[in-house]
């Protein structure tokens, strides 16, 4: 027996269909075996506010260094050849896709080796990607600190010797959008796509200043 | 020994410089074919191939590809050598307890009509130990050799390090 589906019908299930689509791309990615890990903040346990890094520079960085501004963050590590350089080129596309609103935004690489990623070493990495975008290091406790505020793991996932140099690291990939007061806004599962990234973000933004305006009123 | 010395028609061809000739111009043929869209031997075809230039210091580079089968019967890919690393390996990026890693996927079988895609985040041609950088516009060769059709030598197209697929 054949049904008639109305046009109308048909047009809400797609548009539910296409909704739901865009909506589990953005949520968070917790494991292999589930696509969605609940909600898009879950995983964001701290502000990141209190953290602190070494720049691509050599100069330190805290938050009075973020002031005023959003931050693109990523995770991850220069000697990675196939995961970070997609997820940071995702991320420059989106910069891009975002015009002009992507000047309020600091685009922001943190390397989860601090061990090999040196100032020098990120100098020379974080060029490629974006102009703007600031490469950041520092002890091994100021990552762990930062990583956990984050919400991200990391790892060596090597068989080498103890020692070697040509390690190779395990680690989240996610994306995350920051608000100018450290807090976490929205996180981005790896492999997203970058012009659904830049909508997502630019309405972030302006749902963000929306409500910082409704505060300084009250 | 020269192309020359292939096709020059004076004096009788000895069978030893036929098959001399033929098996030059057979090694020569997948070279030639490199810069093409795809370079094939027996039944498999291997196309889009392209790295990733290095940024920073690393000595790991990748490479994607698309592998297809348009033979009946399964192939497999049993090794990968280049003059640009000191190995190369097929590795695939796998999530685990919420991170990214590789594992190491050879030897890659490849059934009949299927076509296989190397591409960022999935699998890749992990290559180790590079010896020199992966520099954008510089091209580099790679070995692939199946257990049937035996090996392929293409042509390593190296894009922008913010590319994510060889166009
Ligand atoms: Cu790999």
């Amino acid at each position: 027996m054949k049904t008639k589906v109305p046009a109308t019908t048909a047009a809400v299930v797609a548009a539910v269909v296409v909704t739901s689509v865009c909506v589990v791309s953005l949520l968070v990615r917790q494991n292999g075996t589930s696509g969605v890990g609940g909600p898009v903040l879950a995983a964001f346990p701290a502000s990141t506010a209190e953290l602190t890094f070494i720049d691509h520079t050599g100069r330190p960085v805290g938050r009075q260094d973020f002031a005023g501004r959003f931050q693109l963050v990523f995770f991850g590590y220069s000697h990675c050849p196939d995961v970070c350089p997609s997820g940071l080129a995702i991320m420059a596309t989106a910069l891009r896709a975002l015009g002009d609103a992507a000047e309020r935004i600091q685009p922001v690489f943190i390397s989860i080796d601090p061990e090999r990623d040196t100032p020098e070493s990120l100098a020379d990495y974080v060029r490629h990607f974006h102009p703007r975008l600031l490469g950041l290091s520092g002890t091994p406790e100021q990552i762990a600190a930062a990583a956990k505020s984050y919400g991200v793991y990391y790892e060596r996932s090597d068989d080498q010797a103890e020692g070697a140099s040509d390690y190779l690291m395990a680690h989240s990939a996610r994306t995350y959008l920051v608000g100018p007061d450290g807090v976490g806004i929205a996180i981005f599962s790896h492999g997203s796509d970058p012009e659904q990234m830049a909508a997502e973000i630019l309405e972030q933004m302006q749902s963000y200043a929306g409500s910082a305006s409704r505060e300084d009123v009250s | 020994m020269s192309v020359t010395w292939c096709l020059r028609k004076s004096g009788p061809v000895s069978p030893s410089r036929r098959w001399l000739c033929l098996s030059l111009l057979l090694t020569l043929l997948p070279v030639s074919y490199a810069r093409a869209q795809a370079t094939t031997s027996g039944d498999v075809r291997v196309e889009r191939v392209w790295a990733r230039a290095s940024a920073g210091t690393t000595a790991n580079g990748v490479v994607y590809l698309t592998l297809s089968n348009h033979g009946e019967r399964s192939d497999r890919l049993v090794a990968l050598i280049t003059s640009i690393a000191r190995e190369a390996a097929i590795h695939e990026t796998v999530q685990k307890n919420g991170m990214l890693s590789m594992e190491e996927r050879g030897p890659l079988e490849i059934r009949p009509g299927e076509s296989i895609v190397l591409e960022p985040s999935g699998l890749h041609v992990m290559l180790m130990g590079l010896k020199r950088k992966i520099e954008e516009g510089r091209s580099f060769p790679l070995t692939l050799t199946f257990e049937r059709a035996g090996s392929i030598v293409v042509d390593v197209v190296v894009r922008g390090v913010g590319a994510s697929g060889p166009d």
